[in-house]
């Protein structure tokens, strides 16, 4: 089983679309995969058609009271099933600190599902928290939406001193650049210059598309109804990127 | 474990608009456009998925090839990719399919067993976010393909799946249905497939199972095994021929052992011309097998070659392997030629229509007509008596020879043993057959290392003579693995007498004695 978690500080920057498109090809390509809302907005949630409710709450997670398993939903396609959000998650920080070792719980409460399923990947809400460090203890790798603009370098800049501190030295973290407009001269720039500087950062970039945004009138992820668009491609790039390191083809980093 | 799927027969004939009424009473559904599906059943010869509780199927629907792994009982999916089944499992999509499977599965080759074309028509179940919460799927066996994968077209299915997290919906429709629409569950489809063409999943296994009653006349108990004997070569020629796998040759060659075996242990039960004619050309059966066998054993060593070396000469074995293939080919190319030549076709067919004749007592020895209990354990007891005598007899100065002369024997007296099972308690007999396969083990291990040393030896000179110029590594790998395998055999030779001890113990002496031992009456049959 891999872990995978879309995370970036900054929001907005298609981290949900990333994490439900990722998920979909997955399943896809025969992979038991699973995506756990981790966000309090449940936009992940809202894109499968699940009701943004977890039995318990995130009090009921964090202290164990119900099984993880039998909180999941199927989503409406084979092979792919969701943990959804719960507006609750928004103490999700308290909860863990309330445990011992609060960073290790989300691996904890993960490990079992690794019999059913070969790729989890968590859709993690913005800032850097306690829930954030949690997933960086369970994650193999974060997938991390990049727009090229200062703001979101400066994030991304952020995250790498913040993995060099910790002596988080087993997460990798993958940038790859999201919502890009071409037509925007800094972006243009900003593209060209960043794989200098992060060589290992992923080749694909998605575009800033209607159909990306559309995902929220479909309910869907893209590729159930617009696989053959330019973002739906990119993300079926992006995904073959992904899926040669998860499968030991390419290293991480 | 909750059951998700249920798969009912859907009687031919029933009409859509019923079907559709009793679907309405569900809810709405979103139906899917009918796609056609290829379904091809795969498994190894002796059934080592199906063995295992689960069927292998890979299925094509339009350029989408799909490979899933299942449990027979209940339908669940153990694991799938996205790939066709290879016909080994090392060259299966790395991942959690592949490592369960190649335990299982192993040098095994997979093969596909049944074939159906199918029409599948997907339905969804919707809620009021338009989500799906149970699917329905109608599988429309269309025709089979023109081989000998298949029978006739099957009668219509219905699967209920159940979408994880949305229980009630699954209960509702797995009991609406069936009442409704008065259907019978479905046994699982492979059978139903290979019942067509008269065939059932297991129908093959290297294992020696004649069933025999202890007062039956030895001559048809001899035949009986022998004739399964010769089924198990017929069975598996073909593939050896082909090369399918390593094992048809492997289970050919050891029914031509029993068979050899069984001719010459029980003697005075068969016509002496015959026994001592078909011995002879068993015997050369046996030989024209064996250099093809040797290599294959030798190619499916060298993983655990590899490992025994460290890492940095674990690639140097290389040109070994490469020499291990170019010899094998080329033996197998000489086998595949004998093995379809007229001698040995008539050697079969002749040997069939002897075992499958009437047996005419006037020319059948006095011994045929005795009860096979008496004659099997006549020979075993003395067989077993010989085993312990000779086990006892080795010391620590005893020459290796000693040792290789005790495992023929064991050897013997497992095949005795393997033969006349059905004639005692099989929890008894199969205790004695454990202890000795212990035993044999570790004589076997003993003789082999050596074996293995020196054929190593061999190789080494043959590429020598045969490329001059072949990198040093290769010798010094081989040379560091001649060494382990003498250190090792040091090892078996040091463990025979714990072996020994424990296959000769008072309890197993005592059980041998109660099982073989014959009576002194019969003691003074001929």
């Amino acid at each position: 089983m891999k872990i995978l978690a879309t995370y970036n500080i900054k929001g907005g920057v298609g981290k949900t679309a990333s994490a439900v498109n990722l998920a979909w090809m997955a399943a896809r390509d025969g992979i038991p995969t699973l995506v756990w809302d981790l966000d309090p907005q449940a936009a992940a949630t809202f894109y499968f058609r699940v009701k943004p409710k977890v039995k318990g709450g995130g009090k009921g997670l964090v202290r164990g009271k119900h099984d993880l398993d039998g909180l999941i939903k199927g989503t409406d396609f084979a092979n792919l099933d969701l943990l959804p959000a719960d507006f609750s998650y928004r103490h999700l920080d308290l909860l863990l600190d309330e445990k011992k070792k609060p960073t290790r719980q989300l691996r904890k409460l993960l490990k079992p599902l690794g019999a059913e399923y070969g790729c989890i990947i968590l859709d993690c809400p913005p800032s850097i928290s306690l829930v954030s460090e949690a997933v960086f203890q369970a994650a193999d790798a974060l997938l991390v939406p990049v727009i090229p603009t200062t703001l979101s370098l400066r994030t991304l800049q952020q995250l790498m001193t913040f993995r060099a501190e910790q002596g988080l030295d087993k997460l990798h973290i993958l940038p790859f650049f999201s919502m890009v407009d071409r037509r925007k001269k800094l972006h243009q720039e900003i593209v060209a210059d960043l794989p200098r500087q992060y060589p290992h950062m992923l080749m694909t970039e998605i575009p800033y598309a209607s159909d990306v945004e559309r995902m929220g009138v479909h309910r869907a992820p893209l590729g159930s109804y617009a696989a053959g668009s330019r973002a739906g491609q990119s993300y079926a790039a992006l995904w073959l990127e992904v899926r040669a390191r998860i499968e030991g083809r390419v290293a991480w980093e | 474990m909750t059951q998700d799927t249920y798969i009912f027969h859907l009687p031919n004939g029933t009409r859509s608009d019923k079907l559709l009424n009793v679907l309405a009473c569900l809810g709405r559904f979103r139906e899917e456009p009918t796609v056609n599906v290829l379904r091809t059943w795969y498994d190894t010869f002796d059934w080592r998925i199906h063995v295992a509780g689960g069927v292998l199927v890979e299925e094509r629907e339009g350029s989408r090839i799909r490979t899933s792994w299942r449990r027979i009982a209940d339908h669940r999916q153990l694991g799938q990719v996205m790939d066709a089944v290879p016909r080994f499992v090392d060259n299966l999509s790395p991942g959690p399919l592949h490592d369960s499977l190649a335990g299982l599965i192993k040098m095994r080759a997979l093969l596909p067993v049944a074939r159906l074309r199918l029409r599948i028509h997907r339905l969804a179940l919707l809620n009021k976010s338009d989500k799906t919460v149970l699917r329905l799927v109608i599988e429309e066996g269309q025709d089979t393909c023109g081989d000998d994968l298949g029978g006739f077209p099957l009668s219509l299915r219905l699967r209920i799946e159940a979408v994880k997290g949305y229980r009630k919906p699954f209960e509702r429709a797995r009991k609406l249905l069936p009442a409704q629409l008065s259907l019978k569950m479905a046994g699982p489809q492979l059978n139903e497939m290979l019942a067509c063409i008269g065939r059932k999943p297991r129908d093959y296994s290297s294992k020696l199972e004649v069933e025999l009653q202890v007062e039956m006349p030895a001559g048809e108990a001899l035949r009986r095994i022998l004739r399964h004997l010769l089924d198990t070569m017929e069975r598996n020629l073909e593939g050896a021929r082909q090369n399918l796998d390593s094992e048809f040759l492997h289970d050919f060659r050891v029914a031509v052992r029993r068979t050899r075996s069984l001719l010459s242990q029980i003697k005075g039960v068969l016509p002496s011309a015959v026994a001592n004619h078909v011995r002879t050309e068993f015997k050369w059966l046996g030989q024209i097998t064996s250099a093809t066998r040797d290599l294959d054993v030798y190619l499916l060593k060298l993983p655990s070659y590899r490992k025994d070396l460290p890492a940095s000469m674990q690639n140097d074995l290389q040109p070994l392997q490469d020499y291990l293939t170019r010899q094998q080919r080329q033996e197998q190319l000489k086998l595949a030629r004998q093995l379809a030549s007229a001698r040995c076709r008539r050697l079969l067919d002749e040997w069939r229509t002897f075992l499958e004749s009437p047996v005419d007592e006037s020319s059948w020895p006095e011994n045929a007509s005795r009860p096979i209990l008496e004659i099997a354990n006549r020979k075993s007891w003395k067989t077993y008596r010989l085993v312990l005598e000779e086990g006892l007899a080795v010391s620590e100065n005893s020459p290796a020879v000693a040792l290789h002369e005790l495992r023929i024997r064991c050897k013997k007296l497992r095949y005795l043993m393997e033969f006349f099972q059905s004639l005692h308690p099989p929890d008894v007999i199969s205790k004695q057959i454990k202890a000795l396969k212990g035993l044999q083990d570790s004589l076997g291990d003993f003789h082999d290392l050596e074996v293995q040393a020196d054929a190593l030896r061999d190789f080494g000179h043959a590429m020598q003579a045969e490329q001059a110029d072949l990198p040093g590594e290769v010798f010094m790998a081989m040379g560091v693995l001649i060494d382990s395998l003498y250190k090792c055999q040091v090892i078996e030779r040091q463990n025979f007498s714990g072996r020994f001890a424990r296959f000769a113990r008072p309890g197993n002496r005592k059980t041998c004695h109660e099982l073989f031992k014959p009576s002194s009456s019969e003691k003074e049959t001929p």
